[in-house]
């Protein structure tokens, strides 16, 4: 046996939230089936689909009106998150069973280290296999698996068949596999990079591989560089440990509102009630943060986002709104009507009792208005979230009745932890 | 013979050790089902659908699987 100097599982379940359904109900394969959000709360896109559906051309992420309009027969499942964390729970346990590295990617992916687990349970190929076909036979699913001797390329594997990949990609064999593939395959090749790259004539990520360093960094900066390394298979970064503590790199939260948002005021009323909850969360782990940051999307589905950054630290609701009014009048004046918004704040720093004073600011009166959050938490620990409200949030119940700090949101992984 | 998914109610004993054992079907016309004995195989996948950890139980001098799928059992059933 061969042993590998590196070698990494990334493990994909297919389709996760629809095949989760079809496991449970087998009679769902024959129909044309998705998962999406509630239409009435306007939560309506696509989160999921099958392959019956796939093939009537619906995509995940559009709404479930252009859905419908595909496939009037679509039948639309409500999700349940609690059902589809549960089983992807038992699906990472078996992965644990083979490595102390095990790095999730979202709910249905993951990378494992099995390096040092070579000499535990031998060659990482048939190992990877017998993983594929343990969690078929155990939960019932379908996952693709990408071997490969560093992260990104493992991703790239399990991407390129689906379902029920199994792709190895080598130091020997990744110029004939890797590299022909198209650049948008590639991680941190979005779509506004992929057009900049073909512009100068990058088409595929064996041609990036090619490419000189220097132009890339030149042109692109750290992001240039980052993805030339990963085209010639440089990437060394690690797999986290199944237990490593992850500080948390922003703090932030949106929602799309019950009705369209008309003014300056109503968004700011929707926006007093998500940095409420921004500003609680921040306190209780501790940290406070430099840069604020806003996304906007219209009723067109256009999104804009804005950030400022502040000169001290902060995770006081009144500071962090009056940041955001003013990023709000500056940038968006309410032509379009806006559907959904979102807050965080990132650059985080941990939240000490010492304070720099400043000429600039009153210091007494940032502690007030702390110790006002503090006790507006307090209360809604002990009697529920909507026995203490702004008065403001009165003005219009049905755009500020919600509770975000409970109300379920999944949001998207990043790479870099 | 086209199978079932059915959840049924099981009467079953917790010992003090965690270990839990079903004793009797119950079926919906109100009979039960004695279970004389069974084997544990761990967490499996049903023809029927869903997965779960895999009792396979004598019932009758028949073998019967039955699965505790998170909170509840269900059996491969050949009536709908």
């Amino acid at each position: 046996m061969k042993k590998w100097e590196r070698v990494i599982f990334h493990i994909d379940i297919n389709h996760c939230y629809a095949q989760m359904e079809e496991m449970k109900c087998p009679e769902l394969k024959e129909v044309a089936m998705a998962v999406g959000g509630n239409e009435k709360d306007r939560h309506g896109i696509i989160l999921a689909k099958n392959n019956k559906a796939k093939e009537y051309g619906i995509k995940t992420g559009e709404s479930l009106k252009e859905a419908y309009a595909k496939c009037p027969t679509l039948l639309v499942l409500p999700p349940h998150f609690e059902e589809y964390m549960y089983y992807s729970e038992k699906v990472k346990d078996i992965y644990r069973e083979y490595s102390d590295r095990v790095e999730s990617f979202g709910l249905d992916e993951a990378w494992i280290d099995f390096t040092a687990s070579q000499n535990l349970f031998g060659d990482p190929i048939s190992v990877a296999k017998t993983i594929q076909t343990r969690i078929q036979k155990e939960i019932g699913l379908n996952v693709s698996i990408g071997v490969s001797f560093n992260k990104v390329f493992a991703k790239l594997g399990s991407d390129m068949i689906k379902p029920n990949g199994f792709v190895v990609i080598s130091k020997e064999n990744f110029k004939d596999i890797v590299w022909k593939q198209p650049i948008q395959d590639l991680l941190y090749v979005g779509k506004a990079t992929k057009r900049k790259l073909m512009n100068i004539g990058i088409q595929t990520i064996g041609d990036l591989a090619m490419f000189s360093k220097s132009y890339m960094v030149r042109n692109f900066g750290k992001i240039g560089e980052m993805i030339w390394s990963f085209a010639n298979g440089y990437d060394i970064s690690e797999v986290l440990f199944t237990y490593a503590n992850r500080l948390p790199k922003s703090i932030g939260n949106g929602i799309t509102t019950k009705r369209d948002l008309y003014t300056y005021e109503d968004a700011k009323l929707v926006f007093w009630v998500l940095i409420e909850s921004v500003s609680s969360r921040l306190k209780e782990a501790q940290l406070k943060g430099y840069v604020i940051h806003i996304g906007l999307r219209n009723k067109n589905l256009e999104w804009i986002t804005r950030q400022k950054t502040i000169h001290m630290a902060t995770n006081i609701a009144e500071e962090i709104m009056e940041v955001v009014s003013s990023l709000l009048l500056q940038n968006y004046d309410f032509t379009i009507p806006l559907r959904s918004i979102s807050i965080s704040v990132s650059h985080l720093v941990k939240d000490t009792n010492e304070v720099q004073l400043t000429l600039f600011h009153d210091e007494e009166k940032r502690q007030k208005a702390k110790q006002v959050d503090v006790v507006m938490d307090s209360i809604r620990n002990k009697y529920g979230y909507n026995k203490i409200q702004r008065c403001a949030a009165l003005l219009d119940p049905q755009l500020t009745s919600f509770n975000p700090k409970k109300d379920h949101i999944i949001h998207p992984e990043g790479y870099f932890k | 013979m086209k199978k079932y998914k059915r959840y049924v109610e099981v009467i079953v004993s917790i010992d003090k050790y965690g270990n839990l054992t079903p004793l009797y079907i119950l079926w919906e016309d109100g009979i039960k089902y004695k279970i004389h004995k069974f084997e544990i195989k761990g967490h499996r996948a049903s023809v029927v659908g869903g997965s779960g950890i895999l009792y396979v139980c004598c019932i009758q001098g028949q073998n019967r699987n039955l699965y505790y799928e998170r909170n509840r059992f269900f059996i491969e059933s050949y009536h709908p």
